[in-house]
């Protein structure tokens, strides 16, 4: 849902040289059909988000659960209760810092992709463990870093560690596992972006006496921020949703948005609050991405 | 022959990519303030030479002087050689006062320094009220403008241009190639240009440098050169050229002269000065521009007299290009200038007598 918000990295400038550069696109006269299937997915995600608001304004009452009804008290019930408040911050800290490693770790990497001749190859490897399911995945990570698990076996093996620690059940484990998750998402747009820039920039600046450190960070750096965007959105939004790994990692101990929506929903029954708290997070995750969206573009035009 | 030191210097430069040797043993000097131009047919090396005078590409073997320094071995960013790309490869995020900036700012230059500095060089270009604009918002001209001004503020002690008119229509090339050529005598500034346009390193070149499958063919001033091509390959690549082949029948040591028995039929003298004697068989290249046509009719029999038939004519404006066909049907290119009075009346199918004046005639082994 609060993937509607990120568009396609938007194609850097090429100096291509000649007036009239601009390629003109053919219009396929059954054009319009190609974006059936874009508008039933948005068009679905729309009716979810209106049907889950509607319920988000019902009353609820522990016998009879939902009753139909117009009432703001969800919402208010929201602001003043601090187990959403906690929630809302442990996500967002989660959501952060997944993305941020994720771009730290993913920048060099896309690099590394984007000048490659293995280019297809390094792709596939990278969006090859999309094709595992997210459960699975989790399942993995929690025997990986279980006491007796890989992780534990082999620093306390190398004596990094006296004895095993508890990794499972921490919000550690659960950003952990949503790196792995997410970092596709960092790099693919990244390296697309990087990949369309003209090789000849880099040569003009170093021609004009930049070493390769100065022509990087003033030439390739900047007009990389495009995907850089893209990805850290991307990421963010994905981060902020994820709902397997703080269950499954998490195991009770984290508490996040998704996770308390759950609960309210399947445990409580309390569909209007679940329904309330979701609608407050898409919210918050759509107005962070568009803080930030505009503050980046900003800084990506003035840093010329 | 020349008491100065060079600007650059290039002495047994030799590239190979995998198997093919794409420099071969090139050595050349470029001296201060010259106009210098790489010329040849696609393939030939010349963007390779350029590039590893820029640094981007390492020699396998040779050396590369900058005013008696060797650079072989320094990275692209401590040469003091400005590269204008054949795309221009202006930044599309900066501004065209940032894009011409960029390498004084790279130097540590002062702000004052450098924003006089940037103006300079885009009054050089006559582009002073264009600063502020996006490399996205210029013409091709306008962008190509931009690169110069750019490599100029930048310090660049030397230019190099990678065939820098390929992206712009005929017009406007003729009138950038004027004003390229006028900026760099103005400024001194020696210059390697690079193009498989043989009237463009014509018009704009001091000297020519003809390169051939990685190696040189031939270096002199343009007219040097296409007078005196030194081999077929030259002579050919220099414009139009009419080969006839044919059989050396006798030389004359005392005047200077070989004889020459053609394929085609008739006897041609040509100027033979080497020191041993011609092949036995040998072609005789002249241009279109030196035959005359004596007369209508047949007749004949003397030497460098040919008859033939007008195949067809070609009306050019200042000239009138014939295709005349030999007794054989080799077809000799004759040019006419097109006088006041209108241009040469020999139509399809006359019957013509061509005069290829001796001295005109290159003699070259077949
Ligand atoms: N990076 C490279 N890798 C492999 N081969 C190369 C490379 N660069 C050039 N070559 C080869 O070296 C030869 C010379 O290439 P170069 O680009 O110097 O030619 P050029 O004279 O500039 O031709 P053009 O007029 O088409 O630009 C060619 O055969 C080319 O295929
Ligand atoms: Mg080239």
């Amino acid at each position: 849902m609060s993937l509607a918000g990120v568009s396609a990295p938007p194609a850097p400038p090429r100096s291509r040289g000649g007036a009239g550069a601009h390629r003109t696109g053919r219009r396929l006269p059954w054009g319009g059909v190609l974006f059936l299937p874009g508008a039933l997915v948005i068009g679905s995600l729309l009716v979810a988000c209106l049907i889950l608001f509607r319920y988000s304004l019902n009353a609820w009452d522990p016998v009879r659960t939902m009753v139909t009804s117009w009432t703001g008290a969800n919402y208010l019930a929201l602001v003043r209760d601090p187990v959403v408040r906690r929630a809302f911050i442990e996500t967002l800290r989660i959501g952060v810092t997944v993305t941020l490693v994720c771009l730290v770790l993913g920048y060099p990497v896309a690099y590394g992709i984007s000048r490659s001749r293995k280019r297809a190859l390094l792709m596939f490897l990278l969006v090859a463990p999309l094709l595992m399911d997210a459960l699975l995945r989790s399942f993995g990570w929690l025997v990986m870093l279980g006491h007796h698990g890989l992780v534990n076996v082999l620093l306390t093996g190398l004596g990094v560690w006296a004895s095993p620690k508890r990794l499972i059940y921490t919000p550690l484990s659960v950003i952990i596992e949503m790196i792995h998750e997410l970092i596709p998402f960092m790099v693919l747009p990244i390296a697309s972006v990087l990949e369309r820039i003209d090789p000849t920039l880099h040569e003009a600046a170093m021609n004009l006496r930049a070493g390769p450190v100065r022509a990087f960070w003033f030439i390739t750096l900047p007009l990389s921020l495009p995907g850089v965007l893209a990805g850290t959105l991307l990421t963010f939004a994905l981060a902020m949703s994820a709902f397997v790994a703080p269950l499954i990692l998490g195991g009770g101990n984290v508490l996040t948005m998704t996770i308390l929506i759950q609960q309210q929903m399947l445990t409580t029954l309390n569909w209007p609050l679940g329904s309330a708290e979701s609608i407050a997070l898409v919210l918050v995750v759509l107005a962070v991405l568009t803080a930030y969206g505009r503050q980046a573009r900003r800084i990506a035009r003035g840093s010329a | 022959m020349n008491q100065r030191v060079p600007e650059l210097r290039l002495e047994h430069v030799t590239k190979r990519f995998g198997s093919t040797a794409a420099v071969q043993d090139v050595s050349f000097c470029l001296w201060p303030g010259e106009f210098l131009s790489l010329l040849g047919p696609s393939g030939c090396g010349k963007t390779t030479t350029l590039r590893m005078i820029a640094g981007f590409v390492v020699p396998d073997a040779g050396r590369i002087l900058c005013r008696g320094q060797d650079i072989t071995d320094e990275p692209p960013y401590r040469r003091d050689v400005g590269l204008v790309f054949q795309n221009y490869a202006l930044f599309p995020h900066m501004t065209v006062a940032e894009n011409v900036a960029f390498g004084l700012k790279m130097r540590g230059a002062a702000r004052s320094v450098t924003r006089d500095r940037v103006q300079w060089a885009l009054e050089l270009v006559r582009m002073p009220q264009y600063g502020t604009r996006r490399p996205h918002e210029l013409s091709g001209g306008q962008q190509q403008r931009v690169a110069v001004a750019r490599v100029l503020a930048a310090g660049a002690s030397l230019l190099l241009f990678d065939e820098p008119f390929s992206n712009l229509d005929a017009k406007l090339r003729k009138a950038m190639q004027v004003e390229l050529r006028e900026l760099q005598q103005r400024l001194g500034i020696a210059t390697i240009h690079v193009t498989h346009d043989q009237q463009e390193a014509m018009s704009m070149s001091d000297r020519l440098i003809v390169m051939n499958s990685g190696q040189i063919e031939q270096e002199g001033t343009p007219e040097e050169i296409y007078r005196h091509p030194r081999s077929a390959f030259v002579a050919e690549f220099m414009g139009e050229c009419n080969r006839l082949a044919g059989r050396v029948v006798g030389v004359d040591r005392a005047r200077g002269m070989a004889e020459l028995d053609l394929d085609a039929g008739g006897r041609l003298l040509a100027p033979w000065s080497g020191p041993e004697d011609p092949p036995e068989r040998a072609v005789a290249f002249l241009r279109p521009e030196h035959i005359t046509i004596v007369s209508s009719g047949a007749g004949g029999g003397q030497a460098n007299v040919l008859a033939g038939t007008v195949r067809r004519r070609v009306y050019l404006g200042p000239v009138t290009v014939l295709y005349v066909s030999l007794n054989d049907d080799t077809d000799v290119l004759v040019q006419c200038t097109n006088s006041l009075n209108g241009a040469s009346g020999y139509g399809p199918d006359a019957r013509v007598q061509l005069h290829l004046p001796p001295p005109s005639v290159r003699l070259m082994p077949l």
